[in-house]
């Protein structure tokens, strides 16, 4: 990535999200078992800072029986507690005690209490018969089976005065797009994300496996930072996606704007969720850094015109997908380690003192 | 694979970053023994059952949100070759038969290792639905299996494929079919060469049933179980 000339050093944001239910689970009447949270929420209709975004993805498998549920509580929390964080980042002077606050503070807060969250979930709607019949398991289940049945994944970004702060937790996609359209990967690889398994919140070792990323901007210039579930990603036919992706963005918002780019997103995710793509529930939130200086190039724009397109005539996910029987679709369940090293980190106690006005804005669906 | 919409005369097109969506790959790879124990009727059968099953395969297809099967075909006998190298829209597929050759032997470790090439990182596409492996043999490996399938095995795409075998006749080894197929998996038992074309059509549905959602492979054993009458080896 290059230094962008004119760049702010504390940019503003701009989030635009975006969700669809995938063809495959229209066709099998299963509601969208993905999540969203913004906060503050009116990060989606002005820029400021600092913001936090959270995506999540409920398993699939049968086991995870209340995955939609479990990533409705895991964005709700991640936003709450991640607005704590950010007013301490904000005014952050060193990369290590960034990485610190997301490693030690709030990757534990958000574990432990999504864990809380899930048991009073529990608690408030007892989980029925024909639930746990449906999941496979017995009428005298286990906490770690309870727990289990509300997994899912989580992928955090915190942007907070010069700081881009990461953490994510199972697959996704996590980017960031430098105003010259490179893309980066702020978050490292986890081998173990094989697109059959995924790492969870609801694995006792959970806190293990979340994977942390930091970046200053004032040294590396982000235009625009994407968070995706699944869905989104496995739609795209090349494997090196995202590089096109970021090239394409860039152009696309030098040339038509940031406000095209905000209001063609969910275009965008209900094509990937759609039978055409890869029919799975798709989510994406974008964070758009306000006065970036894109460098599109119109050579680029004429190779997109053959190359970048995609059919509009094609019915949207949800709309009229036909009522088959048999359906495909990666069966994600979260990986068992053998071990039960529970982690409890210590209680960091937490308030979040969150304003009204700053509430996230929580996507909720019903079946 | 060209991406939808690339017609530019089709105005009804949106821009979607990112190079263009398609329905997700599934590769179904057959690997098929052409030795000269399987002349005859045998062979003549197994033509028949995958010029059987593909068709169930297509008709599956139709039927997904999703997915695209692609349909690669080994054949095994002094070595192993590619009878379909370049994956095919299984709707494309036309069956050629396999014939056997004078005296050929059952390499079928050396079938293991081209499967492995195809299914390593960097051939197998990171967004490819889990694959599917059909080994169908009469008798022993005659070269080391075991080496074959410790190479087909560390693949990512070998070790997370649903791995599924079929033994036409007494004489397969069970032991190298069990090592082969997937835990959990029976080996299928043909004794009858005329079994054959069920014992593919199970398979066939099993294929589907492994991808719906909220399924796992206990319901992709039971379908086995309960679509054919073959007996798994206790």
């Amino acid at each position: 990535m290059i230094r962008s000339q004119g760049y702010p050093s504390r940019p503003a944001w701009r989030v635009a999200a975006a969700d669809a239910t995938g063809a495959v689970h229209v066709a099998k009447q299963m509601r969208y078992e993905d999540a969203w949270a913004v906060a503050p929420a009116y990060a989606l209709h002005r820029d400021g800072s600092p913001v936090v975004v959270a995506v999540a993805d409920g398993h699939g498998h049968a086991r995870h029986f209340r995955s939609a549920r479990g990533a409705e509580l895991a964005v709700a929390l991640a936003a709450r507690r991640g607005v704590v964080a950010a007013s301490d980042l904000e005014t952050a002077t060193d990369i290590g005690h960034v990485e610190l606050t997301l490693r030690n503070v709030l990757a534990p807060a958000i574990v432990d209490a999504w864990r809380e969250d899930v048991h009073h979930d529990i608690a408030e709607r007892p989980v029925t018969l024909p639930e746990l019949a449906a999941a496979g398991l017995s009428a005298a289940p286990t906490a770690e089976d309870l727990l289990y049945g509300y997994g899912t994944t989580l992928l955090v970004a915190v942007a907070a005065g010069a700081w881009l702060g990461f953490l994510q937790l199972g697959d996704g996609d996590l980017i960031v797009v430098a105003p010259d359209g490179s893309v980066g990967h702020p978050v490292p690889y986890d081998p173990r994300l094989d697109g059959l398994r995924t790492t969870s919140l609801c694995q006792p070792d959970a806190l293990e496996s979340v994977r942390f990323g930091v970046v200053d901007v004032r040294a590396q210039p982000i235009g625009a930072v994407l968070l995706a579930t699944d869905g989104f990603g496995n739609a795209h036919a090349n494997n090196d996606w995202e590089s096109t992706f970021g090239t394409d963005l860039a152009n696309l918002s030098a040339q038509r704007g940031v406000e095209w780019v905000v209001e063609h997103l969910p275009e965008w995710v209900r094509e990937c969720a759609s039978a055409n793509g890869s029919g799975d529930d798709a989510t994406a939130v974008l964070l758009m850094a306000t006065g970036t200086t894109w460098q599109g190039n119109h050579a680029d724009d004429l190779r997109m015109g053959s190359d970048v397109l995609v059919a509009a005539s094609e019915p949207p996910a949800g709309s009229s997908g036909p009522q088959h029987a048999a359906t495909s679709s990666p069966q994600h369940a979260a990986m068992t380690p053998a071990h039960h090293a529970a982690t409890t980190p210590p209680n960091h106690a937490i308030t979040p003192a969150v304003p009204p006005q700053s509430a996230p804005a929580r996507h909720r669906r019903g079946p | 694979m060209a991406p939808y919409g690339t017609d530019p005369d089709d105005d009804t097109r949106v821009v979607l970053p990112g190079g263009g969506i398609a329905k997700r790959p599934m590769h179904f790879i057959i690997a098929a023994d052409g030795s000269y124990s399987m002349n005859g009727e045998k062979m003549q059968a197994l033509n028949f059952a995958i010029a059987t099953m593909l068709p169930q395969l297509v008709e599956w297809e139709r039927a997904q949100e999703n997915v695209r099967v692609l349909v690669r075909a080994i054949k095994f006998d002094n070595q192993a070759t590619w009878h379909i190298e370049t994956p095919t829209p299984v709707a494309d597929v036309r069956w050629t038969p396999l014939r056997c050759e004078p005296r050929a032997l059952t390499h079928m470790g050396a079938a293991m290792r081209l499967m492995a090439s195809v299914l390593t990182a960097d051939r197998l596409e990171r967004r490819a639905l889990r694959p599917t492996l059909l080994l169908v043999t009469d008798g022993i490996a005659t070269d080391d299996f075991e080496a074959g399938l410790a190479a087909l095995l560390a693949t990512p795409g070998g070790s997370m494929a649903m791995r599924i075998a079929v033994a036409i006749g007494p004489d397969a080894r069970r032991e190298q079919l069990a090592a082969f197929s997937d835990p959990g998996v029976e080996v299928l038992r043909a004794d009858r060469a005329d079994q054959i074309p069920d014992l593919l059509l199970a398979v066939s549905i099993a294929v589907g049933r492994m991808s719906e959602v909220r399924a796992d492979d206990g319901a992709l054993v039971a379908g086995l179980r309960t679509t054919t009458s073959e007996r798994p080896w206790s």
